[in-house]
């Protein structure tokens, strides 16, 4: 969870949601990524989307079979995954995670209950398992300066584009 | 001795109308409080002791039920007999009667094919209908048990309502509910007049008392044609106002083959039950427009032009996904899952009506990713054109204004992609079921709690 900090310290600093995340397997950090929306103008480059690609890049360099890796992987994360990212791990991917970690509740796209149940909602495909409320006052706080730096910054930057949720 | 609860499997299809009427009939009207419903899993668990009496009422109003559990036999004799109202809100044969008809009953979503047929595209635009919220396609009528007075019409009818207002008044949430049951015909130019919501607090003795007091009080009369009946008379209306013209006919139960089928529904005190109410509509014509979308080409939102504009992208993208299907080979990036069929996607921008970008899956490139679906390649692909300066797109944020068309519905993370992309609607060419994100349970599309909603058009 140290890591997925660090990363969204950083994504805070480049002017990101300050939502980091890693993969942890056999005690060792295999792909890590933050919150790049912003900087690709791509409102699907959530931390979770960017890092599980850096996964199967990890995969396809030491040539390893992604569903054989993602059943032995924890992933850490330091705000709940929204739909879209609760969606691709649940459904998309080729094996289920170990177990998911993430601090902070996010009452506005919390796809692990906050705002729909995509991590257990009935399917044949079966829940993703779920452990919450990690160090969640500090990923609380990391957003909070995150919304007063928005705040901060809007008057100078009137022109550039809106933040992206 | 702890019972286990009994679990009742119970269809109410994601509508929070009829989650709500669900809560009243048994908490408000039964007054039973051990009891759990969960919407998503379409059941309710409640006490052994509850149940022959939660399902008789549940078979009236109309929800599907089934697999209730074997506890019925057991439990049958040792159910509470303490006197409550339901002699008279259920019918005398209540076996097989049920408020709602076969034909009314929400279609049952088809089932799971893992294997779609590429010739089950459409692309008549004229034949896609909007994706609404479960509760503006729901077709039950959200009755809850009330009690009403017959009487005759004439000006005492004022001072009746009047009578009522300030001595029963009406709850705030019942406010569509018009007092006075003047849209429908009876015989002998009789009317209906509404007392109160029933509940423990508010049984046929009470509901008797008032109808005594304001005879009293108005010097009503039979002999003068003021008021027919002497006691009250059941009555099950609509607990949530009608939303759309559909509901306000449905609600109160004008339509012809409604009102002869359930007229004569009569309680074992061989007593008039009264089905229905006229509510008062507050109109929105967007969302009749929608309705009218793919019924009635006159009242919808969509010109003759429009739709052809429409059905020609629907037909390209059709194309697009039977020629990426040819390549034959299996790939993880179809929405319908590992072995689904070839998917497309079509970015437009309908003021040009021009195409920002065309995706298909599978793709030939080397270092794919399970997460390359047709639609976020799609997204991607229009967030890197606005980022090459000079274009009449740099500017715009994300996919605010564009239209997308899908030869198979997104599943949810496509769909919610989608969303944070700000796309303005959807198009599809056939639904996934099951695992669709806008004609499943999840309608992200119409979720109040995300901050973009947007409109979806699929087959029906």
């Amino acid at each position: 969870m140290d890591i997925a900090f660090e990363l969204a310290c950083e994504a805070l600093r480049c002017n990101e949601v300050p939502v980091g995340c890693a993969f942890v397997y056999n005690g060792e950090v295999i792909a890590s990524g933050r919150n790049e929306v912003n900087a690709t103008r791509d409102a699907t480059q959530h931390a979770e989307m960017v890092t599980i690609r850096r996964l199967e890049q990890w995969c396809r360099n030491n040539q390893k079979e992604l569903d054989k890796i993602l059943v032995e992987c924890d992933l850490f994360v330091t705000v709940e995954p929204c739909i879209m990212c609760a969606a691709a791990i649940r459904f998309c991917l080729p094996a289920h995670l170990k177990s998911i970690t993430y601090g902070a509740r996010n009452e506005r796209f919390g796809g692990c209950g906050s705002v729909l149940s995509v991590h257990n909602s009935p399917s044949a495909v079966a829940p993703l398992n779920c452990i919450s409320g990690v160090e969640a006052e500090a990923a609380v706080e990391l957003l909070k300066k995150f919304y007063a730096q928005e705040n901060e910054n809007a008057p100078e930057e009137l022109r550039k584009r809106k933040r992206v949720m | 001795m702890s019972d286990e609860y009994t679990k009742i499997n119970v269809n109410i299809g994601g509508c929070k109308n009829c989650l709500s009427s669900l809560h009243h009939l048994l908490e408000k009207y039964a007054d039973i409080k051990e009891y759990t419903i969960s919407s998503e899993k379409n059941l309710i668990s409640i006490h052994p002791v509850h149940v022959k009496r939660v399902t008789s009422l549940l078979k009236f109003v109309g929800l599907d039920m089934k697999d209730v559990d074997n506890h019925l036999s057991v439990y049958s004799k040792d159910s509470k007999t303490e006197s409550n109202d339901d002699i008279y809100f259920l019918p005398e044969l209540d076996d097989n009667s049920q408020i709602t008809s076969r034909r009314s009953k929400r279609k049952r979503l088809d089932s799971h094919h893992p294997t779609m047929k590429q010739n089950d595209h459409c692309i008549i635009a004229s034949e896609l209908v909007a994706i609404l919220p479960h509760e503006v396609e729901c077709c039950r009528p959200h009755l809850v048990p009330g009690w009403c007075v017959a009487v005759y019409s004439g000006h005492h009818l004022s001072k009746i309502n009047q009578y009522l207002q300030s001595s029963v008044p009406l709850p705030g949430e019942l406010s569509h509910i018009k007092r006075i049951d003047s849209c429908r015909s009876y015989e002998n130019k009789s009317t209906y007049v509404f007392l109160q919501i029933a509940k423990p607090s508010y049984t046929w003795l009470d509901a008797n008392e008032t109808l005594d007091s304001m005879v009293q009080l108005l010097q009503l009369n039979s002999s003068d044609h003021q008021i027919i009946s002497t006691s009250p008379t059941p009555c099950w209306i609509p607990l949530r106002a009608p939303i759309t013209r559909k509901h306000q006919l449905l609600y109160s139960f004008s339509n012809e083959s409604q009102e002869k089928r359930f007229s004569s529904f009569r309680n074992s005190l061989n007593k008039p039950i009264i089905l229905g109410w006229p509510s008062t509509l507050r109109a929105c014509p967007e969302l009749e427009e929608l309705v009218n979308v793919g019924r009635s080409l006159s009242l919808s939102c969509f010109s003759e032009l429009e739709l052809k504009k429409h059905s020609l992208w629907l037909e390209r993208v059709s194309t697009l996904s039977k020629q990426a299907q040819e390549l034959k080979n299996i790939h993880p990036q179809s929405c319908a899952g590992v072995g689904g069929p070839a998917c497309a996607v079509i970015i437009v921008d309908p003021e040009s009506n021009i195409a920002l970008t065309e995706s298909t899956t599978p793709t030939t490139t080397s270092d794919i990713s399970w997460l390359d679906h047709a639609a976020l390649l799609a997204v991607s692909a229009v967030a890197k054109l606005k980022g090459n300066t000079g274009n009449q797109y740099s500017d715009s944020y994300l996919c605010t204004g564009f239209d997308a068309y899908f030869s198979l519905e997104p599943c949810l993370m496509c769909g919610m992609a989608l969303l944070h992309n700000r796309i303005r609607r959807v198009f599809c060419c056939q639904k996934l079921a099951g695992d669709g994100a806008f004609t499943n349970a999840s309608r992200l599309h119409v979720q109040e709690q995300l901050n973009h909603r947007f409109r979806v058009f699929s087959p029906p």
